[in-house]
Order: C-alpha cells, then structure tokens, then sequence
C-alpha cells in the first residue's frame, strides 16, 4: 500500500500559482534592463553581402547591435539534447546566410522596447537572394538549392541533397513479405506544420552576478544543456555561467531549444547590463515547431488480419536548421512500429532541409505523426478483412513478455535499446472504452444520409519513458533540524507538476508526509544535474534519481536512530517521520534525529546524492474512442464525444496524470482539426496570430472522458511510467477513422478543416 | 506626439468635439476593434473620444412595430433582450454567435456598424430589418438605410463631423421559424466569420444578405420556384469572395451555395 504516492496530493506550487506569488521570469526587475529584439530576414534564401548599422548606432539608448560580420561563428545546434547531441552543427549565432524568412539577421540591445524597434528598421542590408525549397517534397530533387553548402557545419547527413538526416532499418524480409501478402495496405499521409502556442513566448534574462558571472534566468525545459551550449557558443568555460529556471508558462518542447539565451548573454558580456528577450506572439510562430512529415506505410497481412509485414517510409521536414532532425524522424518509427508485431519490419526515413521556419521538439515527438498514418492503415486492414477495428487491434498488438526488435534497432538517432514489456492494460483501457463510445452501435456510412452525419473511430498508442542509457537525472536530499528534507533536483518543472510528483517520491521513501519536503529544482548552481524536462521523463527517469537519494538518507537515518535507541539498524522500522525500535517499542522522529546528528554526537550531515539512468524506456499505452459529427454542406466537422484510457503504470499523482492526458488530447485536437501554418510564396507564415492560428477554445471542447489504467511497470519509481506526450497522438487517426465512418472519406492532408473536408465531400460527390 | 483622450457625457458635447476634429478625433466605444488596430498599428489617432459613458447613445426600446437600439448599446444587451429574440431573431443570433462573453460586454452594435468590416455579424440582419442608421452632426440628423449606408470594407456615408446615434429596426416578424443567421468561422467561440447568411422565409419570396462574400453587403430577394441553375446564377451575381488566411474564395462561394440550397429548396 502507498501512503504519498498514487495520491492526488495539493500541488506543491498550487498554491503560490493561483495567488500570483510565484515568479516567472519577467516577474523580477532590473536596474538598467535592456531589451533584445532582432532584425530578420525578409527572404527565405540568400547572402547578406553587407550591413550598414550607421543610422542605428546613431539612435540614443541603443547599446549593441550583433551580427555576422562583428560575431564569431561556431556552429552548434540549438537542439537542448544530451552531449554529444545527435543533431548537426549546423546553426551560428549568425550566419552570412539566411535560410528562411524569419531568420536572424541582426540583434539589438536597447534602453527601451520602442528604440531597439526604432533600431531595426535603420539597419540597411544588403541580399543576394538565391531559390528557394518551400515543399519538402521539393528538398531532394536533383537540382534543388542546396541550404546547407558552407564548410563549417558538420553531422549533416547529406549537405548535397539537403538531407539533414536519413537511416534505414531492416528486420525480415519486407520486400517478400508484402509480395507474398494475402492482403496489403499502402497508404500515405502529410502531416502539417504546428506550434507549441505556450501562454508564455520564449523569455530570457541575462546578467553579471557580483562576481561578473553570467546568470541566465530562463524559460527553459533545459537549464543544464543551456550552460552547456551558450558556454560553446560565447566560448567561455561553463563554470562562467549559471542558468536559473523559475516557474514555466508551458513549453510542450519549444523550450528544449537554446536560441535565446546565447544572444542575450552576449549583449550581457559587451556591455555588462541585464538584457531581456522576449519572443511577440508571431515570432514565437516562426521559433520552433512541429516536423511536418510524409509518412507512407505498406503493410502485409494474412486472409485473417494478422500483420506479418509493415514498411513505413518517412520524410520529415526539419526547415532551415536540423534541430532534432534525425531524432523526431527516429521516433515516428520507433514509438510507432513496436505497437505491433510483424515479423518482417523495415524503416526508411529521411529528414529534408526546407527554406521554411525550424522545426523542433514537440510533445509527441515524432510518434504523433507515424500514427496518423499507421492507425488509419489499421483501420483499412479491418475493413479489407471484414474484421471490427479493435478486433483486428487485439489480435496485433504487443504483450506483456514480448519485445520488438525495432526497440534495438531504432534509438535516439543511434541503435536503442532492447526493451520486453513488463507492464501493459491495454486490452482492458480498449473494452472500457468500447462501452463508453457505444462502439456497438456503429454503422457504416453507406447507411448515413442528411446534411449532418455521425461517425465512430478508434486508435491505439504508445510512447517511451525516457531515453534509455541516455537520459541522466540526479537529486539531492538533506534531512534538517526538524526533519524536514531539502530535495535538490535538476529536473525541471514546466508547469507539468514534477516538482510535486518527486516530492511525493521521496516522502513515501522517507517515510514522510509531501508537506515535510522542500523541494528546490532546475539551477545550475544549486542543483546536481539532469538532462532536461523531455522525452516524457522526468517522473521515470529522474524520479528513479529521487528515489534512489531517498533509499540512501534513509539508510543514514536508520544508521542515527540504531545509535540513539542503542539498538541494531535491522531492529529499526521508520513510519509516519519516525524511527521506531521494534524491540525495545521506542522511537524517535526524524527532528529528533536530525538534531542529533548536526549537533549531539558523531555528528553529520545526513544526506546523499542518488543518480539514476534506464536500460530500458517502458511505453505507456492508450486506447482513444472518439464520436464525430460532420456538417456535410460546410465540411465542418464536430468532436461529440472523446474517451481515452491510459495505461501510464502507476500514477504517482492521478489528477496531474489526468491533467497531462486532458491537456494533450486538447491540445491534439486543435492540431487535428484547426491549427495550420498559412505561407505565401516566399514561405512567410502570414497568420502568426492568434486572431487566424486557431487553437482549441473552451467552447470547442467535446465531452472528454479519460480513465487511468494502472499497470506496474517495475523498472520505474513505484511502478510509474510516462503520460504526458502519449495523449496528443490520439486526436488525428481516431478522427480520421470516424471521419471515414461518417462520411467514406479518408484524411491525408490535415488539418481536417472544413475546406479541406468540403472540397473531398464534393469530389465524392 | 501628444495624443488627446476626451471622455464625452452628454450628446451636445460628443457632436460639438467631433465637429471640431472632424477627422482627427476618432470615436470609442467598446473599442474591441479600434484597440486591436492601434495596437497593430494600422491607426494612431491624435484625438480619441470616448462614447461609453453616454447614456443617451444606450438601449433598446420598442416604438409601434419598430425597436429603436442605441448605437452604444453593448452586443450582451442586444443578446439578453427577448424584444430582440422573439422579433429580430437573426439579430440575435448573430449577436448570440459573436466573440466572447467579455467581448460582447464591451463591444457595441454602433461600433460593428462603424467599424463596416464586410465580416461585421450584426450587418446582415439588419439588411432583412430594412433597418435605418440614424446620424447625428451639429447640423442635424438624417437618416440613412443599411442598404446605401455601407460603401465598400471600411468605407461608409458617414460625414467626417458624424456620429452613429442609433439603429432602427423594421419587419418586427422575423421568429426562429421564418429566419435564422448561419455563419461559418474556422472553430466555435472567438473566430471571424469565414461566410455568413441572414435570411427570411416568407409565403411570397426569401430575403438573403451574405456576410464576407462580397465588399459590400447586399439585400437579395428571390421568388419562389427557381431552378437549381437559376438559383446559382442569382447567388453568384451578388458575390465576390475573396482569398485570405481564413478560407479561399472557391469555399467562401460553396459554402454559400450549399447554405442557401438547404434553405431556399
Ligand atoms: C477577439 C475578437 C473577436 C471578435 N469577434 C467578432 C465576431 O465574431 N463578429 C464580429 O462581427 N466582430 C467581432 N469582433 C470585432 C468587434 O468586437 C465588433 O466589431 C464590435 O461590435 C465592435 O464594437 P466596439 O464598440 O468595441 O467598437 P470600437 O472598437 O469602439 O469601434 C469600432 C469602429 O466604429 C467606430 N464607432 C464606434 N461607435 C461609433 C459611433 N457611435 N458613431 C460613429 N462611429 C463609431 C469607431 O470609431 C471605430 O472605427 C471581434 C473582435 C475581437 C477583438
């Protein structure tokens, strides 16, 4: 039985949230604050052959303007990923080309917003514009302008056919398995360009501290690979830098980006005074997105429906710079093809450079757009055998005690690992959800008529827990005077509720209440590191760290309490933030113990630091059941009803597991069916708003139902896997499939809004 | 440069500052449109004159088979009145469809008319009222009907020294069974109106007005009896979409046509 966890305890930042008292990075001032802002490019490829800054420098309260011409050049990637990242170095501070509208040109340091705005426009730069790659379809053609041709970059895959990244995996026979097939699928999809949309744009402030080290405060997943990377870009050592996160508006993965801080800071060390970035709405558009991706899978089954073959081709479209290139591609096969088993699997994908905005890391993560094509393909498999959708799910998908081989085949841009699942309920999140939808009373849609039509779909899903042999967190706890605990983590809480969810870790190692820990995260200075809040992770992974510091304290305050009950440490239990001695049925509490060992005898700091890293990246599982309603005269479609149960092993914190359920599935159906990037013919995003980008609102919503399945997956921290990226996979196909069920016609293309759905009702006629 | 702020109490004093500005001086009211374009700069007034304490500019009331509303009447008012629902219904619904609760506290029926954006949702139901803009200057008042008042996105009759004073409505018949508004936005809440139909069904004829299809918004009448294919050329002969970030001009005209299609047949 759990005491701390598998509860829904109070946030431990609720409060100081709801009351306004929690500060964010903008929430603290600084004497003689400057403000950054950039000047950027207005074509999509070309040479800036000259800058002339003379009219800008002019302007009274402008401090430094920074650019090709008076910066160094290292390249780097902006990719906030483990060292040595598996991204191309193939972005500079600035470069003497641009490679998408948007792109940087220049940086201002201003005494006000308005005269670093002032400053931008007197900047008078000369182009020379080359052509332009506005579709990946067009990336790989053979005389396609080459994006990436300057020497200095390197871990590009291909420069000469603007392949940022590519691989190809092979288990079987494919080639066989799909020409002796009984049945086959082949289908294709494009998946679209998206943005995070955090409440909070991307938001730095830098400083010199009394020491003139440079302090970062930053709106960061990421603060350790943040040291890391500006320390490389402004080539000064690391321990000349300290990267403080405060509270987070939501990142979703635009924040394990490292683009902003190394500009500021850089204003910061030539003219020693804070400097401040602060992304507008529509630059935060063009700052990071999602990979649009060509996926096509070709699958092979027998008469029965049983899957003995799955090719899936993916091209993803990294845009200008190779952020996460080669890892997203990587997941849209590897957190998608284990699902089911096959015995012949092959992945071929390619990651392409476009002159459009950079893409990056986004909840999903690649995953998200390998299932809106294979859980339609599923789906065309039932109806080609005859079989129901979740039948034909059943009879395919992995189970506990099996693996896959593409777990070892396919990593982080490397081989991965070999994982066996040891923890799965899929089956039964699918039978609960087949009641709640009423899947039985699905007809197909030759049997619909009217201008409004119903439909049924489904989906099931997977994600990782972590990246394995990878991902590395530490904590550190210490007890004090009273017993209560300091726990010290480098995780990072994005308003996800970690720092909630590894507290409660400790409490339950330690044998005490949530309330007695005091936890204090994501400093470079203060807390031992972490990788970074990504690859749903942080309560596996670094609450592995937690629990592994806690098992330590804890045998150090057995060790103290033996001594002062003058008993053995086996005689020792602790319970409710007290020692107790079975035999001699006496005790002490931990305030006892702490005071006795900071100031009676022997004394010592009780405290330890525990590191944890995974062999293996269980996945959580999900099964999606969603009812439609299709406006056949305006190609509107309406989401009824969304029901999604969760296998995510045990939730340490139910309602924030919920939390980040509900918050992706919303967050999947706007990009299912309303969120696109509008570009003119130069690839500028012309609707950076939030007037014409539309997210989901509250009056958008359907009724949600999400339900919890807990399995225990015993490589994690009592039991826990992952949960927040695995919700935002479900929206596409399962609407898509009900898509088909209302009305017979298939997605390829999204967003599926209503032109889009229109324009194919016409052509069916 | 400095910039004037005059908060207006009494009509005699709106029209005599407006009168003075002329062009200059831009009116507030609600300012759910004029704060968003000041803020993307596409407008710096010198002068603005606020309306929203001027009770004289604010509510509905009912004169014999007309409803007089106040141009500074708030959209929540229009929506809470059952005068408005049970005789005007396609007022109501557009007005029930618009923005958000807090948009529609503040924003104002003179200002979606001041404003004449051919997405503007009160516009086309006033077209079946036959409804009147009534203007206020220092030299008098005249009054113009929707169908002449509107001269293209933007663009209307009103003199620089006028103001809008109110809005009268006709046709005080038109129930949730004869008439409705139908508007397309890209998602439920908060979103402009991709294409937009008011109409009214009578035993004689139908009357249509379509939003964000054409600059300016016209008031169509059919007989009864057309073809499909005639019913197409009508329709087409009153629209001109447009492509823009929200829709192409190809679904702006579909979606009309398949709109009116179900009400017409
Ligand atoms: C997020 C958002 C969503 C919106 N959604 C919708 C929508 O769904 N449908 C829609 O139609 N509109 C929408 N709007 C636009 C706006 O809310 C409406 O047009 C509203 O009716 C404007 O009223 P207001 O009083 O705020 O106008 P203001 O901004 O105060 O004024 C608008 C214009 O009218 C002029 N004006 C105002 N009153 C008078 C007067 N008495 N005499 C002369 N000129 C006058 C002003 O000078 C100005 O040019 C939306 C706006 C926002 C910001």
């Amino acid at each position: 039985m759990f005491k701390e966890v598998n509860k829904s305890v109070k946030k431990v930042d609720g409060i100081s949230l709801a009351t306004g008292k929690a500060l964010f990075v903008d929430d603290q001032n600084f004497e003689g604050l400057l403000y950054g802002k950039f000047l950027r490019s207005p074509i999509p490829h070309g040479i800036i052959k000259s800058i002339d800054t003379s009219e800008a420098d002019k302007l009274p309260g402008v401090e430094t303007i920074i650019h090709y011409f008076n910066s160094s050049h290292i390249p780097h990637t902006t990719a906030g990923q483990g060292y040595p990242e598996p991204s191309p170095y193939d972005t500079y501070m600035f470069d003497k080309k641009v490679r998408f509208v948007g792109d940087n040109v220049a940086f201002i340091a201003a005494t006000s917003r308005e005269i670093a705005e002032e400053a931008i426009k007197k900047i008078k730069v000369e182009y020379e514009e080359l052509p332009a790659v506005l579709n990946l379809h067009d990336a790989m053609k053979d005389n396609a302008p080459k994006i990436h041709d300057e020497a200095d970059s390197f871990g590009i895959f291909d420069k000469d056919k603007n392949l940022a990244g590519g691989v190809e995996v092979n288990v079987g026979d494919v080639k066989k398995g799909l020409e002796e097939a009984e049945i086959r699928v082949d289908y294709s999809v494009d998946t679209h360009y998206s943005q995070h949309t955090p409440i909070e744009p991307h938001i730095c402030i830098t400083y010199l501290d009394e020491k003139g080290r440079l302090i970062i405060r930053t709106s960061t997943q990421v603060p350790f690979h943040v040291r890391r990377i500006c320390a490389m870009v402004l080539e000064t050592p690391e321990k000349n830098i300290r990267v403080i996160k405060p509270r987070i508006g939501g990142a979703f993965g635009t924040k394990q980006e490292v683009y902003l801080e190394y500009y500021a800071g850089k204003a910061t060390l030539l003219t020693g005074k804070p400097v401040k970035i602060e992304l507008t709405r529509e630059e935060e558009f063009i700052s990071r997105t999602r990979h649009p991706m060509y996926v096509n899978v070709k699958l092979g089954a027998d008469k029965t429906g049983k899957i003995h073959t799955i090719n899936m081709d993916v091209i993803s479209n990294t845009g200008a710079y190779g952020s996460h290139a080669l890892t997203v591609m990587f997941n849209s096969g590897s957190k998608c093809l284990p699902l089911y088993k096959a015995e012949n699997v092959r992945f071929n994908g390619k990651t392409v450079y476009t002159n459009l905005p950079v893409a990056g890391a986004y909840r999903g993560y690649g995953a998200t757009q390998g299932y809106a094509a294979l859980e339609q393909v599923l789906d065309i498999l039932a109806e080609k055998v005859g079989k129901d959708p979740v039948e034909i799910r059943k009879m395919n998908h992995i189970q506990k005690g099996e693996t896959s081989p593409i777990f070892k085949a396919l990593g982080e841009g490397k081989e991965g690992a070999e994982t066996f699942i040891k923890s799965i309920k899929l089956d039964e999140a699918l039978d609960w959800g087949v009641e709640e939808i009423n899947w039985q009373d699905r007809i197909p849609y030759t049997e619909k008529t009217g201008r409004y039509r119903k439909g049924k779909g489904m989906g099931i899903f997977m994600q990782g827990s972590g990246i394995p042999l990878v991902d590395m967190a530490s904590a550190f706890i210490k007890i004090n005077d009273d017993g209560s605990f300091n726990l010290q983590v480098g995780a990072t809480d994005l308003g996800t509720g970690s720092d909630t969810v590894l507290s409660q870790i400790a409490a339950e190692t330690l044998e005490t209440t949530t309330d007695n820990i005091i936890i204090y995260s994501s400093d470079t200075d203060m807390t031992p590191f972490d990788v970074g809040a990504y690859a749903s992770s942080t309560t596996y992974i670094s609450g592995g760290a937690v629990n592994n510091a806690a098992e330590k304290v804890k045998k150090q305050i057995i060790k103290v309490a033996a001594e002062m009950l003058e008993t053995h440490e086996d005689d020792i239990e602790l319970r409710d933030t007290k020692a107790f001695s079975k035999k001699n049925n006496t005790s002490k509490t931990f305030g006892d113990i702490g005071k006795y060992a900071l100031y009676i005898n022997n004394q010592f700091q009780i405290g330890a630091i525990g590191s944890h890293i995974s062999q293996v990246s269980p996945p959580p599982f999900m099964a999606v059941f969603v009812e439609i309603e299709v406006d056949t005269w305006t190609g509107k479609i309406k989401v009824l009803k969304y029901v999604c149960g969760v296998d995510c092993g045990t939730a340490i914190n139910p309602k924030l597991a919920e939390g980040q359920v509900e918050g992706a599935i919303v967050n999947g159906l706007s990009y299912a069916l309303t969120e696109r990037y509008i570009f003119n013919e130069k690839g500028k995003m012309m609707n950076g708003s939030f007037q014409d980008y539309k997210i989901f609102n509250i009056e958008d919503l359907p009724e949600l139902k999400v339900k919890l399945f807990p399995s225990y997956e015993p490589t994690g921290p009592y039991g826990a896997k992952s949960v927040s990226e695995i919700g935002i996979n479900g929206p596409i196909p399962a609407i898509a499939n009900a898509l088909y069920n209302a009305v017979g016609v298939r997605a390829h293309k999204f967003p599926m809004y209503p032109e889009f759905i229109l324009n194919k009702l016409e052509k069916n006629g | 440069m400095n910039k004037i702020f005059v908060n207006v109490e009494n009509l005699a004093d709106l029209l005599s500052i407006k009168g003075q500005y002329g062009k200059k001086g831009i009116i507030i009211s609600g300012g759910t449109d004029i704060v968003v374009r000041m803020k993307n700069n596409m407008i710096d007034p010198e002068v603005l004159i606020s309306i929203k304490k001027l009770a004289e500019l604010k509510g509905i009331v009912a004169r014999k088979t007309k409803v007089i509303i106040g141009a500074g009447t708030s959209l929540d008012e229009i929506e809470n009145s059952t005068l408005i629902k049970e005789n005007y219904y396609p007022l109501y619904q557009a007005v029930f469809n618009m923005a958000s609760p807090q948009l529609r506290n503040m924003g104002t029926i003179g200002g979606n008319i001041g404003n004449a954006s051919p997405a503007g949702d009160t516009i086309p139901p006033l077209f079946l009222m036959d409804a009147e803009i009534i203007l206020y200057s220092k030299k008098g008042k005249r009054s113009i009907s929707v169908t002449e008042f509107f001269k293209g996105p933007g663009k209307t009759v009103m003199r620089d020294d006028e103001i809008i004073h109110s809005i009268i409505l006709k046709n005080n018949y038109l129930t949730e069974k004869n008439s409705g508004y139908i508007k397309v936005g890209q998602r439920n809440a908060l979103a402009i109106s991709i294409a937009s139909v008011a109409y009214f069904k009578d035993k004689k004829y139908k009357r249509f007005a379509f939003g964000s299809v054409s600059p300016i918004i016209h008031l169509i009448e059919l007989k009864f009896g057309l073809s499909d294919e005639q019913l197409l050329k009508e329709i087409e002969s009153y629209i001109t979409p447009i492509d823009d970030v929200r829709a192409t001009k190809e679904y702006r005209k579909q979606v009309i046509i398949n709109l009116v299609k179900d009400i017409y047949f």
